[in-house]
């Protein structure tokens, strides 16, 4: 790996917020809602616990090959063939989270915004926008997440807005769907808060000592899960059990009942804030999936891989942006992401314990 | 018979006469070229020169008079000039006789002895105009390269400021100058500077903006990568936080590099005025940068897409008022900003009484009569009115320059998209601020890459001995400062 073209720890930190904060904020609490009732917010718990036992699981096998990315280390521990195969499986699972999260962007504009306006000028603005930024270096893409991060305090800012509205006899009594619709709730979260297998490629391109790297993908992860936590309960608590049923994006629907004395309707205000969150993850599952690619034809820029997988994601997003599709796609993503984030990690894990393949000096 | 050092070897002939007829048919015969004979002793010489470069008197005094007085005594000897070198070819002769030196041709001795006796004009040294501080030094550039090295030199008495001279421009050469303190500045930038302007070729260098031009990272970004400025004492504090300078002779107008975009937001009043005060009115800058770019953008979006966003009392107002215009908000502000714009470019050519006469008549008249006639509504002259005044916060006449493009596009993607169109392109300019470099270096640090330690010196002035290092952008050689400014404790 280039050597000079690095990130901090914190660069990390925040590339991991902006990828797990994504299209999932507005419609996460609904999804769970779904499955597991008034306890979806234990259900997304139950996730930022799963997550950081894959960052463990992920950490470990990155720490054993710390000059190398996935692309790299996985022939070394698996022979080419399968090495290759997990490759491919990951960019093409990277390039269908990247057009899911364009495609549900453009169906809740569509919805929210924009009903006249074709997806095609979105998708191609969009997917502009991130090729000029995904085609540099990740200094100056981990930069630009940074600086993005700073949108975050909207979030926070909703909280403080919505204290006096919500009702906590709503939650009560914590846990009566009962486990296993709490567990299987937790699947639904899967997708909002994946993104902590970028680790898998920039861990090689973080400067910093071992620990560190961990504590801050750890810390990312928590970061994240506390606040999708807040941000259901605050939904929940909101919202009674009936009309939460029938708001696919419950939390637009409460920011707009926010009433300030300078600004009427805020939700206007935080769909912005959304788009931007929805971009910078979109930003980063492209840049991932290009990296990969450009591992796989063996070219030294990705830049040129942009640039192909930017033309290939407008098409295949405009046509799966309606509600069936991102339905039965976001299900096989769900499903998907357990694998990727801990099926493959655990079994690239454990091959390469016993086969005693490692390349750092301890 | 001359007596002193003889050199057969000597490029010249050995008839003064033979060899001043020698530079003057290689130099073109222009007609300020002048030739005197005169003879000291028994020895005659002649001196060669360009009428309207030199000084007569210090020809006169420095050259004539002595030689004459002293005849017995070597020329070297009797000459009272200090700026004074043999020429070793013909060439040289004839570029020094083009800078304004005296040739100086005597009988026998197959040399030319360049005196210079160039004639120095110099305008008073003023406040610069578009630099004005309210409290601090008021003396600013003047366009000659020495006048301004010294102000820099007085102010910044260390025995690590260098001044490099390199001369440009390969038909009409000008002198510049690469100034940095050696102990600060980092050795790879200066570096780097360097091999920039060396490998630069023009024909003339006619402004600093033109060197700007070539060196910049990025020439087709909207924002400037070097500081231009006219100030000595900003020029001090930038080359103590280990930036390099470049002059150009003929020019007031000092480039600084590497140098963030927050530079341009930054006025020496900051630094004299109190901390929290200094404070106060940079935040005030900043927020003028977002006000200038996205207000314009936002009315047109919130006109045109998001109505519902406006207060309640408000919004039968502002209904009231756009109604009535035939025009789409677009069409309207973006008449309103180019009615500025106009206004702007016409006031600053016209001489300043008339250009006064034009900001009233554009701003009073046409704003009024434009309402009036119903052609604008009253909330886009607020808002265009608005926009103007905080373009014109930015202490830096080129970052101004770059806002006031940059609000158009915003305006454009705004009646497109409403506040999507807004972030689409806020987003864009982010990644373009992100992506641009300064001589190398990050353009928009400390924000990007994030560096928390030197925002204190960013959004906010803190106190001076909270300012302990220098900021990282320059990637100085020593990031702390020789002292604690604030030693005394009150017991």
């Amino acid at each position: 790996m280039n050597k000079e073209a690095s990130i901090s720890s914190w660069q990390l930190y925040f590339f991991i917020l902006q990828t797990q904060v994504g299209v999932g904020i507005l419609s996460l609490p609904y999804k769970v809602h779904e499955v597991a009732g008034k306890d979806g917010w234990l259900s997304i718990l139950l996730t930022g616990f799963f997550m950081q036992i894959a960052i463990a699981v992920i950490w470990l096998l990155c720490s054993r090959f710390p000059e190398k990315t996935l692309s790299d280390f996985s022939p070394v521990i698996v022979g080419r063939v399968i090495g290759l195969f997990i490759n491919i499986l990951y960019v093409l699972f990277f390039f269908m989270v990247a057009s899911q999260v364009l495609s549900v962007f453009l169906s809740i504009t569509a919805d929210w915004a924009f009903p006249n306006t074709p997806p095609l000028v979105f998708a191609v603005i969009i997917t502009a926008i991130t090729i000029y930024l995904v085609k540099e270096d990740i200094r100056v893409i981990a930069r630009f997440h940074v600086l993005m991060s700073f949108f975050l305090v909207a979030v926070l800012i909703v909280f403080i807005f919505m204290w006096k509205y919500l009702n906590v006899y709503y939650l009560l009594p914590i846990g009566s769907s009962g486990i296993k619709d709490i567990l299987w709730g937790s699947e639904k979260a899967f997708f909002s808060l994946a993104g902590i297998e970028c680790l898998l490629w920039l861990y090689p391109m973080t400067q910093a000592d071992k620990r560190a790297k961990w504590k801050v993908v750890a810390g990312a992860s928590l970061t994240v899960t506390v606040m999708y936590t807040l941000l259901a309960i605050c939904t929940y608590t909101y919202f009674s059990r009936e009309k939460l049923t029938h708001v696919p994006e419950p939390v637009i629907y409460m920011i707009k009942s926010i009433e300030l004395e300078i600004v009427e309707r805020l939700d206007l205000i935080f769909l912005a804030f959304w788009a931007v969150f929805s971009i910078t993850t979109f930003m980063s599952y492209l840049y991932l999936t290009s990296l990969g690619a450009a591992k796989m034809v063996k070219t030294e820029h990705h830049k040129g891989a942009v640039y192909c997988l930017g033309l290939l994601i407008v098409p295949l997003s405009v046509y799966t942006a309606n509600d069936e599709h991102i339905q039965v796609l976001g299900d096989i993503i769900s499903r998907a992401a357990i694998a990727f984030l801990f099926a493959v990690p655990l079994f690239l894990l454990a091959v390469a314990m016993i086969r005693k393949k490692r390349e750092d000096q301890s | 018979m001359p007596f002193w050092r003889q050199d057969e070897n000597g490029v010249f002939p050995a008839s003064a006469d033979e060899s001043a007829k020698m530079i003057e048919a290689i130099a073109t015969h222009s007609s300020d070229i002048k030739k005197r004979s005169f003879s000291f002793g028994k020895t005659e010489g002649i001196v060669l020169y360009i009428e309207t470069m030199i000084e007569a008197s210090k020809i006169e005094e420095r050259i004539l008079q002595p030689l004459k007085e002293q005849a017995s005594k070597k020329p070297e000897d009797a000459l009272m000039v200090l700026d004074y070198e043999e020429a070793l070819s013909k060439e040289e002769a004839l570029k020094g006789l083009i800078t304004g030196k005296t040739l100086l041709f005597i009988e026998g001795s197959r040399t030319c002895l360049l005196c210079g006796t160039q004639k120095n004009t110099l305008r008073t040294i003023t406040e610069p105009l578009n630099e004005k501080v309210v409290r601090g030094p008021h003396d600013g550039f003047v366009e000659n390269i020495e006048t301004n090295i010294f102000f820099i030199r007085k102010r910044v008495e260390s025995k690590g400021l260098t001044v490099e001279y390199m001369e440009k421009g390969s038909r009409a050469g000008s002198l510049m100058a690469i100034i940095y303190e050696k102990d600060i500045a980092n050795p790879e930038l200066v570096k780097r500077m360097k091999q920039r302007l060396e490998t630069i070729d023009v024909e003339m260098v006619f402004d600093s903006g033109q060197i700007e031009e070539l060196i910049e990272d990025s020439t087709l970004s909207p924002f400037p990568q070097l500081l231009n400025t006219e100030r000595p004492d900003r020029v001090a504090a930038n080359l103590m936080e280990g930036r390099i300078a470049i002059l150009n002779d003929g020019s007031p107008t000092c480039l600084l590099a590497p140098v963030s975009f927050f530079s341009f937001y930054q006025s020496p009043d900051d630094y004299t005025a109190r901390s929290v005060t200094g404070s106060f009115y940079r935040i005030i800058r900043l927020f003028s940068f977002f006000f200038a770019i996205l207000l314009p953008a936002f009315y047109i979006s919130v006109v045109s897409f998001h109505s519902e966003i406006v207060p309640r009392d408000l919004i039968l107002q502002l209904q009231g008022s756009v109604e009535q215009v035939p025009y789409p908000p677009l069409i309207e502000a973006l008449f309103m900003e180019l009615t500025i714009e106009l206004i702007r470019e016409a006031g600053i050519r016209l001489p300043s009484p008339i250009g006064q006469t034009i900001g009233i008549v554009g701003g009073l008249v046409i704003g009024d009569a434009v309402v009036g006639a119903g052609l604008v509504s009253n909330f886009t002259v607020i808002v265009v009115a608005l926009t103007a005044i905080s373009s014109y916060v930015v202490p830096s006449t080129e970052m101004n320059a770059a806002i006031r493009l940059l609000r158009f596009p915003f305006m454009i993607v705004a009646s497109l998209f409403g506040f999507f169109g807004i972030v689409f392109a806020m987003m864009i300019l982010l990644i373009h601020l992100c992506k641009l470099t300064s001589l190398g270096m990050p353009y928009f640090s400390p924000l990007a890459p994030l560096r928390w330690k030197d925002l204190k010196d960013t959004f906010v002035r803190r106190t001076w001995w909270k300012l302990k290092k220098r900021p990282y952008d320059s990637k100085p050689q020593v990031m702390e400062k020789d002292s604690e400014a604030r030693q005394w404790v009150d017991k």
